[in-house]
């Protein structure tokens, strides 16, 4: 996964004694009977860049408009920079969300549209064009001032529509799958630009995605959610290597796991006994799973090394059969059947080419893992 | 892509243009006629013009149904864009369905009933609460309004439904109140339609003879109740005359219409 390596380096959600910015406690909201958030409980501190990840309909969405103000929670309490916005509406509070659609207003020029919300608040005329000019600048979009949101590209439209939300400066800005309207090469450069911006006007950002890579690459923290509750809360890097549930596991990129029995447990180990694998299976992590337990042992696909020679090691191996390989270019995906039958994938970094790679279909080989690199999945 | 018509094709749409506007041209065509009759063309004649611009009769009846069309359209259509919104935006609330179907219900029904029920309506009302004090310009043009309403509502409605809701939400996020939102926002986007539910109003009340026929009093005679009561001793080409004049304001108003709406795209 790339990660863009990000300027501030400070973990406030580290430090016990920090201030949370926003502040979610104990929010839920029902529609019709059905809960589409449920008791969620979050922090997010000054300056993040904060994902909430998860499937359509997982109430995500519905989060961040209680955010906005559009729905109001039936339980809990909303804080923002320390007051209670709860039952704030959505013109009255000092948050501004960047919708999916864009939501251009087409009877207005690209100006018209951003200096609507400084109107609301009565400013004088010369400094509301002064911000439009200081905020299209920021969104490289000057020359554009005059245009009508028809005359402009997906991508401009995002530009503007970006440009709107920032300029009345508000505590927290939420996007609403912001890149989805996007095709896919201009969608992986504007992860970055708009990345570059957050940190240059210092918001706090929440942004709402089913995207995996863009949650990765874009956010400081993210959330997975699942059925309206919270699964995990970690910086990408954390989710993506310590998942602490096979649905988050599962959601982040793909995984291989083993059913197996805990036949040893301490603080720096775990020993599973895995029917599927056919062999030993060191986790170098404790983890709160007594002996006799059953439990999974998780391995990402890239962290899976395979040979045609045995490995000098006992444990953390299986053997199977090459039934598929997926070519990706610059790496190769190996669907490897196990004696079990289970299929365990494994990806490869394209080292040489087509042509003289080593391992192909129908051989028989041998799959291996440092024991560092995998993981106890016990829910 | 081909541009040719079959032939087939194109004797249908010359029938079905002829069918159309032939009756308009012939109308057109008579009204410059010096004849008396009708249907017998003598010679060129602007004389019927003439005569309609001292026919007071027929004039004030104009000027009453040009008076009943502007107000009986503009309040459709203030009331028609209410319940359009209130439709549309207000979410599921109680009696929506039902509500939905009485504003639509004076479209489909029959004229005669429709008129028959205003009047007993008008009526009554006098004798229990003294007002509208007789029949006349008023009753037509509350009548009107009912009629019209329906269709502003389903213009509205249609245009409504199709406005991106998050316009609007963007419009509250970004510190408009809702009645900021309204004037700012939802009526600029849905003025043509707005416009077009306006125009078909006034067409429509101009155009009605039944229902006006029952809520009229003594000297609020309509134009559409003047030419018909007129056929009866006789048509004079002088109608046709008024015929024309009405036919060129509305080419000449849907044409500024047209290319309004036109240019605003």
């Amino acid at each position: 996964m790339k990660q863009k390596q990000r300027r501030i380096d400070l973990q406030p959600w580290q430090d016990s004694k920090a201030k949370p910015y926003i502040h979610l406690e104990g929010v839920s909201k029902e529609f019709n009977g059905v809960l589409a958030v449920d008791d969620v409980t979050l922090s997010i501190f000054q300056e993040e860049f904060f994902s909430l990840l998860g499937p359509s309909g997982c109430g995500k969405t519905t989060l961040l408009r209680m955010l906005s103000g559009f729905e109001m929670p039936t339980k809990g309490k909303i804080y923002i920079d320390g007051v209670d916005v709860t039952r704030r509406p959505a013109y009255d509070r000092p948050v501004n969300m960047m919708f999916q659609s864009y939501a251009l207003f087409p009877h207005m020029t690209v100006e018209q549209n951003i200096a609507f919300g400084l109107k609301q608040e009565r400013i004088p005329r010369a400094e509301i064009q002064e911000r439009v000019k200081e905020v299209l600048k920021l969104v490289q979009m000057e020359k554009y001032g005059s245009r009508a949101p028809h005359q402009l590209s997906g991508g401009q439209k995002q530009r503007v529509a970006l440009a709107r939300s920032l300029v009345k400066r508000p505590k927290l800005l939420l996007l609403d799958e912001p890149l989805a309207a996007l095709d896919k090469r201009l969608r992986e450069q504007t992860q970055f630009e708009l990345v570059n911006i957050q940190e240059k006007v210092g918001i706090t950002f929440i942004m709402v995605t089913h995207d995996q890579e863009e949650a990765m690459t874009m956010s400081t923290r993210l959330g997975v959610m699942d059925h309206g509750r919270l699964r995990q809360v970690s910086t990408p890097n954390e989710v993506y290597e310590y998942p602490n549930s096979e649905y988050v596991a599962d959601f982040i990129g793909s995984i291989n796991k083993f059913e197996g029995l805990v036949t040893e447990v301490d603080d720096n180990h775990i020993l599973v006994d895995s029917e599927e694998t056919g062999s030993e299976l060191y986790v170098g992590h404790s983890a709160d799973a007594p002996v006799g337990s059953h439990v999974k042992v998780a391995i990402r696909p890239e962290k899976m090394m395979i040979d045609h020679a045995a490995p000098n090691q006992k444990k953390n191996v299986t053997k199977g059969i090459v039934r598929d390989i997926g070519y990706l270019g610059d790496v190769s995906i190996y669907h490897v059947e196990l004696k079990s039958g289970k299929i365990v994938l494994a990806t490869q970094p394209n080292l040489v080419r087509l042509a003289e790679r080593p391992v192909t279909w129908d051989d028989t080989v041998y799959l291996f893992w440092r024991a560092e690199n995998s993981i106890v999945l016990t829910a | 892509m081909q541009n040719k018509l079959s032939p087939f094709l194109k004797t249908m749409m010359i029938f079905g243009y002829a069918f159309l506007y032939l009756p308009i041209l012939t109308l057109i065509i008579f009204s410059f006629n010096s004849s008396r009759q009708v249907t017998v063309w003598q010679g060129f004649s602007t004389q019927w013009y003439t005569a309609l611009l001292q026919d007071e009769a027929l004039l004030k009846s104009l000027w009453i149904s040009i008076q009943v069309a502007t107000s009986a359209a503009t309040l459709a259509v203030i009331l028609g864009t209410l319940a359009a919104i209130s439709l549309v935006r207000f979410g599921r609330f109680k009696g929506r369905g039902f509500f939905g179907i009485l504003t639509t219900a004076p479209m489909i029904m029959p004229e005669v009933i429709t008129g028959l029920s205003l009047l007993l309506l008008f009526v009554g009302l006098e004798q229990i609460i003294g007002w509208p004090h007789g029949r006349g310009i008023l009753t037509i043009t509350f009548a009107h309004t009912t009629l019209c309403m329906a269709y502003v509502t389903i213009i509205v409605r249609g245009r409504l439904a199709d406005m991106d809701v998050s316009l609007e939400e963007a419009a509250l996020d970004l510190g408009a109140r809702p009645i900021k939102v309204f004037t700012a926002i939802i009526l600029p986007i849905i003025f043509p339609a707005l416009l077009s539910g306006w125009l078909l109003a006034f067409a429509l009340s101009l155009d009605d003879l039944v229902i006006a026929s029952f809520v009229a009093g003594p000297g609020s005679s309509t134009l559409p109740m003047v030419i018909f009561s007129s056929i009866r001793f006789g048509i004079t080409p002088q109608i046709n005359a008024l015929a024309t004049l009405i036919i060129t304001t509305v080419a000449i108003g849907v044409m500024i219409a047209g290319w309004l709406m036109h240019r605003k795209k």
